[in-house]
């Protein structure tokens, strides 16, 4: 126990020296770097004297690294970090000055146990930070390429490896029984960034459980064969040779993972089965060697490391990183035998098996509609819950009528058509008056036999159920049984409508349980089509419109003209308020109806509902501080801002960006300009086709190269 | 200041980590001038609010304008505590704490336990349950269970954070985190050292990636790393305890067939928290009942969606307004938590029980109502944490009584707090100096609350 002792006081009397040379080196940076660049930059105004926003900044190295000081070195952090400080009219410091404070205030809040978020930079909500202007005007050059890497797969992908080991085993495991490890979730930004999700205990815990069925059934399935050389071999067990023992792991092995065995892999994976056997029961042994085998990181992760400083990645993983990021799932037979026929590596070949991917419909490549579904983000509106109440003060009686989904299917299938087309698609997307209708409703499209012979039932009556009229009446459009049962698309009235943004399914997707959300609309316009950046909400404000149920949502939202706040809400609110056209079911309207108080006070029974009346509607808007010359200007209804945007050059590009980020699942950097014009211009030269966009981005340096080294990245 | 981390780390590397466990607890707790009995907190939450009448002791008014402190003992409980009756002289209900930072509407996510804005759905900070088991030496320092019916996934990140950007999954089927714990039932070989064994091996393969790779995804495969080292040295320990029969000495009974309504998971839920606790496995659990955002079912007891009960629409198979059944579903809750503290009471410790050292905190993480701003946020506490809370009383900070109409015909009585009433941060901070980690606040930066309110709160500290 003495012994114990000292080693404790030992270690404890290391740890504090070690704590005091950090602390003293903080203390000496301080006063040699940043003391000086926060009386440049910021003394004037958080000195001492009326500091603003009673943020006065320590000034001695001694009382900077006090406990009671972090808090104003979190906020001097976030502000810096974000750019917020100094202020667009004080002077600036310089990019290498501003990453010096950084530093100096990340290390300090963490010796001080703050958390700061090392991903932040590179996060989906920073993406449109790197300057526009700089992106597109590189010339053709090298671009970098993306840093050596891995990308946790997704769900899909995983599911679809353990549905392939189920089948190729023939085992007795229903798929749809496997646990997910991790579920990203679908947000405002794209949810599965190379850098957007840790796989902790949770995932693993999940993924060992996963594992531990299907090896159990593997295991017991290859018993069952009185002459699988495999089971011949194992019996051997401890008196196992080592030619005995390969004999298993390397089939077991290529055969989970779908790829040969290197030599180093086999003798790894060799003595664990050794040992295995030597520790445990047979059985349990040649288990926990497949669980082994199923842990390889290539399982969980997309593997990119790349051989030397800067190179292309290496024919296997380029083909895996291709069929991920086009098909969510492994490589396709065809691309897996150019692989090892060595067809498969230059850059002409990615081209040939892009493009073969691309055009085979039969290739299902999920991740086409998968990128819409997280750019628009309408998928939501089936999240958006409508009480009765507020259902019935917009004069629909039964509930189970306003069925959500339907729209989002709707949306789906136009999107899909506007992708077979693949002509000028973001136009298309933003302009087109066409909508298919109650697609997910019809006879073929139902799931099960039952639902089928139901819907068939029902075919006569179609067009008078309840939900089929709200539909029906919110595209304001009518359709023959005929062509509904054909999906053929309908017209939407062109004086109302035209593209994704005046689909029911966004246009709910971006409201609440009761009303518009104009400052969310504006918001995504901002940032999906303008390439804007919109701040983060400061955590002192209170982020809420006056609760006054007689006015208008656009008199409710004057309190964000407010000095303070209209500095950011000016880059959203007048985007937002001209889809003031339509309510919050996505029904276009010709005015706002509201409470009418008197007539609420004057009811009998004021627990029995409350009195609506109707307000006139005001459309105005406009595109403010976007940049680009020309593009700037008050808009009268959301048609004419949708042709606005739909014209614009600049729009396109964004469009390209965020394709390029949801791909390459990461934040472009300025290196990789050359990568976006190229792919811009496909896009253009090809009559916008997405495909050719896609072939572009997909054969781009910044694609098939990996660089190791730490990359510097750029600052707005 | 010594971090504790870091000597267990260095300390591991040479000798065996865990036997130095309980000495390294012993001079910890020396040092903090607490002794070394462990202090033991529950955190429960469920959605849709704590409606205020659930929280009030019968015939006592909302509307006060200063402090109001009353015996429990001369108060009746509302139906919803009732359950706890039997423990009213160490129990605390609180009415008057404010969290409209929380934007609690529909539930605040993480913000109902970190007390941070804008965290409902990613963990901006660290959660008052993992700051209290923060540095623990427990096999699980923090154990979270889901109640989440009618949710396929296994695991939810909702309610804990070790910090910002590192939430704590919580385990919503019983038998899994019943196998996690105590292994699997009736099971003859000892699963916990084939684990260590594996997740050893898993991690050569993971570190050779790591070594190849220089771009800012390395930080992700340490995390992954680090986890790996965590759950290996898990399994060592849960395997040394599985063969000297420790584990199944408290492992609870499960029932035969899977839990699947929200009733069967709720207790088979509360029997695993209690047996974790019991055999000293965790002594801080947090259980989340609706997944902190209306995600699940009340299946068991009502048919209805727990939105339209949140709502108060009239459940047509009982005949009760979704007010009513909300009540039974708080009481429910109760019910099984009762059974939990039972069974902590009749677990002797030191000169007294288990139950004596322990604290539940139940609350919603909806605050007042399912849209609630966050206006009022009753909470109740249960047992007085080794004498450290004070007990016995219902304890109000002023508050105004808003007559509150939604969703259904009829009104309730709600509270609105003033902006000078203390927000939950000041009750968590309070709950860590009871537990002998005392701090000056409790996630306050950052937000603009006067100093005066960041705890610890006098009224509810013996």
């Amino acid at each position: 126990m003495r012994h114990i002792l000292m080693l404790v006081v030992s270690l404890a009397g290391a740890a504090v020296v070690e704590a005091e040379e950090a602390i003293t080196q903080r203390g000496a940076e301080f006063k040699s770097v940043v003391a000086p660049l926060l009386n440049r930059y910021c003394a004037d105004c958080h000195g001492e004297k009326n500091p603003e926003a009673d943020l006065t900044l320590p000034k001695a190295a001694g009382t900077a690294l006090e406990r009671a000081n972090v808090a104003v070195w979190k906020r001097v952090y976030e502000q810096l970090e974000n750019g917020q400080m100094p202020p667009e009219e004080a002077k600036q410091p310089t990019s290498a000055e501003r990453r010096q404070l950084l530093t100096w205030l990340k290390g300090t809040l963490t010796d001080a146990g703050v958390y700061v978020d090392p991903f932040k930079l590179l996060s989906p909500a920073r993406g449109n930070w790197v300057n526009h202007e700089a992106l597109f005007s590189s010339r053709s050059g090298e671009t970098t390429g993306t840093p050596d890497r891995v990308w946790r797969v997704t769900n899909t992908a995983y599911q679809q490896f353990m549905e392939r080991v189920i089948k190729q085993f023939r085992i007795d495991v229903n798929p749809l029984t496997i646990t997910h490890p991790w579920k990203l979730q679908p947000g405002h930004d794209f949810s599965d960034y190379s850098t957007s999700h840790r796989v902790g205990e949770a995932e693993i815990a999940v993924h060992l459980r996963n594992c531990e069925r299907v090896a159990q059934k593997i295991w017991s399935n290859i018993k069952g064969h009185q002459t699988s050389p495999i089971k011949l071999a194992i019996e051997a067990g401890k008196s196992a040779t080592r030619s005995q023992i390969e004999g298993v792991v390397k089939p077991l092995f290529e055969k989970i993972l779908n790829r040969p065995m290197e030599p180093a892999e086999l003798a790894r994976y060799g003595d664990f089965l050794t040992n295995n056997l030597r520790i445990m029961e047979t059985d349990e042994a040649v288990e926990q060697f497949l669980i082994g085998v199923m842990f390889h990181p290539e399982v969980l992760y997309r593997l990119e490391p790349v051989e030397g400083a800067r190179a292309m990645l290496a024919p296997r993983p380029l083909a895996r990183s291709l069929a991920l990021t086009l098909t969510d799932r492994e490589p396709d037979p065809v691309l897996l035998k150019a692989v090892t026929d060595r067809r498969f590596g230059s850059r002409d070949e990615v081209r040939q098996h892009v493009e073969r991917l691309l055009d085979d419909d039969a290739v299902p490549k999920p991740r086409l509609l998968g990128f819409f579904h997280e750019y628009f983000n309408y998928t939501k509106a089936v999240d958006i819950f409508k009480c009765q109440t507020t259902l019935k003060e917009l004069g629909i009686p039964i509930r189970g009528d306003y069925q959500p989904s339907v729209y989002v299917a709707d949306t789906d299938r136009l999107i899909e058509s506007i992708l077979q087309d693949d002509k000028h698609v973001l136009r298309e997307l933003l302009t087109s008056t066409r909508m298919f209708v109650l697609s997910n409703r019809t006879p073929a499209s139902a799931r099960t036999t039952s639902e089928k012979r139901l819907r068939e039932k029902a075919l006569p009556d179609f067009g008078h159920t309840g939900e089929q009229k709200l539909v029906l009446s919110t595209y304001e459009v009518s359709i023959t049984v005929e062509d509904w049962l054909d999906y053929k698309p309908m017209n939407m009235p062109a004086d109302h409508r035209m593209g994704v943004l005046t689909h029911p399914s966004w246009l709910i997707a971006h409201g609440t349980n009761f009303e518009n959300h104009a400052i969310q609309r504006g918001r995504w316009i901002r940032e999906k089509l303008l390439g804007g950046v919109v701040p983060e909400v400061p955590v002192t404000v209170n982020a809420a419109l006056p609760d006054e149920p007689d006015q208008t949502l656009r008199a409710r939202m004057r309190v964000t003209r407010d000095a303070y706040c209209w500095k950011c809400h000016r880059l959203m609110d007048p985007l937002g308020l001209p889809f003031e056209q339509y309510d919050h079911l996505g029904r276009y309207r010709s005015a706002e109806i509201v409470v009418d108080q008197t007539a609420t006070q004057r009811l009998k029974d004021p627990t029995k509902g409350r009195a609506m009346t109707t307000a006139p509607l005001d459309l105005s808007g406009g595109i403010e501080l976007s940049g680009v010359p020309g593009l700037d200007g008050p808009v009268q209804t959301p048609l004419e801002l949708i042709r606005k945007l739909a014209d614009s050059e600049r729009v396109e590009q964004v469009f390209v960006r965020h394709v390029f980020r949801y791909f390459l699942g990461r934040n472009e950097t300025l290196a990789d300009g050359p990568t976006l014009v190229a792919a811009h211009k496909a896009y253009r030269e090809n009559d916008g086709s997405l495909k050719s966009l896609l072939v572009s981005l997909l054969t781009s340096d910044s694609f098939l190269l990996r660089t190791h080294a730490v990359e510097e990245r750029t600052r707005p | 200041m010594i971090h504790r981390r870091t000597l267990l780390k260095g300390i591991s590397a040479g000798t065996g980590g865990l036997l130095l466990a309980p000495l390294l607890q012993k001079i910890e707790a020396h040092a903090a001038g607490t002794d070394a009995t462990p202090k033991r907190i529950i955190f429960v939450l469920f959605d849709n609010g704590f409606h205020e009448e659930g929280a009030q002791p019968v015939g006592v008014p909302l509307a006060t304008d200063k402090v109001k402190q009353l015996p429990l003992k001369d108060l009746t409980l509302p139906f919803d505590l009732e359950p706890f009756a039997p423990w009213r002289e160490r129990m605390t209900i609180i009415q008057g704490l404010r969290g409209f930072h929380l934007s609690p509407s529909h539930g605040a996510g993480f913000g109902a336990l970190s007390g941070l804005p804008f965290s409902k759905d990613q963990a901006k900070g660290e959660s008052i349950d993992a700051a209290v088991a923060k540095n623990a030496t427990t096999v699980f320092p923090l154990l979270v269970l889901g109640i989440a019916a009618g949710q396929s996934s296994a695991t939810a990140f909702v309610s804990s954070a070790w910090g910002g950007g590192r939430p704590i999954a919580a385990q919503c089927r019983p038998e899994i985190a019943y196998e996690t714990l105590f292994g699997s039932v009736g099971a003859k070989r000892n699963t916990f050292a084939n684990r260590k064994n594996l997740l050893d091996f898993v991690k050569g393969d993971l570190n050779l990636v790591r070594s190849q790779i220089a771009g800012p995804e390395r930080e992700l495969l340490d995390s992954h790393l680090d986890s790996l080292e965590t759950m290996t040295k898990r399994q060592g320990e849960l395997s040394r305890r599985y063969e000297a029969g420790e584990l199944t000495r408290h492992a609870p009974m499960l029932p035969d067939k899977p839990a699947l309504k929200m009733t069967e998971i709720a207790a088979a839920q509360c029997d695993i928290a209690a047996a974790a606790l019991i055999s000293g496995l965790t002594n801080v659990v947090t259980i989340t009942s609706g997944l902190c955002g209306l995600k699940t079912t009340y299946t068991g007891l009502t048919n209805s969606g727990v939105h339209l009960i949140g709502h108060g629409t009239t459940d047509p198979e009982l005949m009760l307004t979704g007010y009513q059944v909300l009540s039974r579903y708080r009481r429910y809750l109760a019910e099984q938590l009762a059974r939990l503290l039972d069974k902590l009471q009749a677990t002797p410790e030191g000169r007294g029980t288990m139950l004596d050292n322990t604290v539940l905190v139940f609350t919603s993480d909806s605050a007042n109502w399912q849209h609630s701003g966050g206006e009022n946020w009753p909470f109740v506490l249960v047992g007085d944490l080794g004498g450290r809370l004070k007990g016995g009383q219902f304890v109000s900070y002023p508050l105004t009584n808003r007559p509150l109409q939604f969703g259904v015909p009829g009104q309730r009585d709600t509270g609105l707090a003033p902006r000078s009433n203390p927000t939950i941060n000041a009750l968590y901070c309070t709950l860590l100096h009871a537990a002998g980690k005392p701090r000056d606040t409790f996630n306050h930066d950052g937000t603009k609350e006067p100093a005066a309110q960041y705890g610890p709160l006098s009224e509810l500290l013996a």
